[in-house]
């Protein structure tokens, strides 16, 4: 409640009230150009600041992820392939290293074809 | 404290719509130059933003004068160990070197400058807690107890402030107010 509705205080001190505030508000219309873009700009900057935002990955799971990296590299140097030419695993890490989900769809697709291919070269050799 | 959902966000965009206005000039008369104000009144949204946007709408006036009266505070509290050490250079930059956006004729805009120079005169003269009340309960609309906890004083001394600061101002303003 604004003062000049306030009953405690006296008739003159609401009616003064009333008089400052209209003054007041009268002030802020005559703002100039930079200061209301200034504002505005400010406001947008508030804005984004309350919006959410991505948690970044924690620092271990980056850690996680190259020392699994590492010893898959180390342990199984010798992976057999699924694929001529690219490992299916080492395709896979990458795109978790990549953090690309669409990756994983790539590699299902890779598997796939790969898949054709071999029972193809299975068939052909079978053939001759 | 926590993120705001998008129809939170839009009602923040509407709630520091309403008041950026009065906080500038509210701000400007508290710490005499724009360029601060507009500084206090940035950090002031900034920090109502990031720690209150997923509160309720209705606890955000209090909320952002609280933290518009903390940074006019701290504002003042730099200029004095600034003048302490410093010495203190008066700026030469007050709210009234802004020019209006609207151009009314040269009398009109004469007695808008001459009103507005004398009731910026008349709010720097009032002492800080003066001035918050006049902005609290008079302008913002504040009740008196959201006004006390804002000022973190009691109901009393709001209505001790605000009675002391009419009669200033009256005694300032004479024929405006």
């Amino acid at each position: 409640m604004h003062a000049e509705h306030d009953p405690e205080l006296s008739v003159e001190q609401r009616r003064q009230a009333a008089t400052l505030r209209q003054q007041l508000d009268d002030s802020t219309t005559q703002l100039d150009a930079v200061s209301v873009a200034r504002l505005a700009a400010a406001r947008r900057r508030a804005l984004d600041a309350a919006r959410p935002r991505r948690a970044a990955a924690p620092w271990w799971a980056g850690v996680a992820v190259a020392a699994s990296l590492l010893a898959a590299l180390l342990l199984r140097p010798d992976a057999p392939s699924t694929t001529p030419g690219i490992d299916a695993e080492g395709l896979e890490w990458l795109a978790m290293v990549d953090g690309n989900p669409e990756a994983y769809e790539d590699l299902e697709l890779y598997e796939a074809l790969a898949h054709d291919h071999t029972a193809d070269t299975q068939t052909r050799e079978h053939n001759s | 404290m926590g993120a705001a959902n998008d129809a939170q966000v839009r009602d923040l965009d509407a709630f520091l719509a309403s008041v950026e206005r009065r906080a500038l000039r509210a701000a400007a008369f508290a710490v005499g130059s724009r360029d601060d104000a507009l500084d206090v009144v940035q950090d002031a949204m900034l920090e109502l933003a990031k720690r209150y946007a997923a509160r309720p709408p209705a606890e955000w006036p209090p909320l952002f004068q609280r933290i518009l009266d903390n940074g006019i505070l701290q504002f003042h509290r730099r200029r004095r160990r600034q003048t302490r050490w410093f010495g203190w250079r008066e700026s030469d930059d007050t709210i009234l070197d802004a020019l209006p956006d609207a151009a009314p004729g040269p009398e009109r805009q004469a007695q808008q400058a001459d009103a507005m120079t004398r009731l910026e005169q008349a709010m720097r003269r009032l002492p800080l807690r003066q001035q918050q009340v006049v902005r609290l309960r008079v302008w913002e609309g504040l009740d008196v107890a959201d006004t006390a906890r804002t000022m973190g004083c009691g109901e009393g001394s709001v209505k001790t402030h605000l009675s002391r600061a009419l009669a200033s101002l009256r005694d300032h303003l004479e024929g405006y107010v």
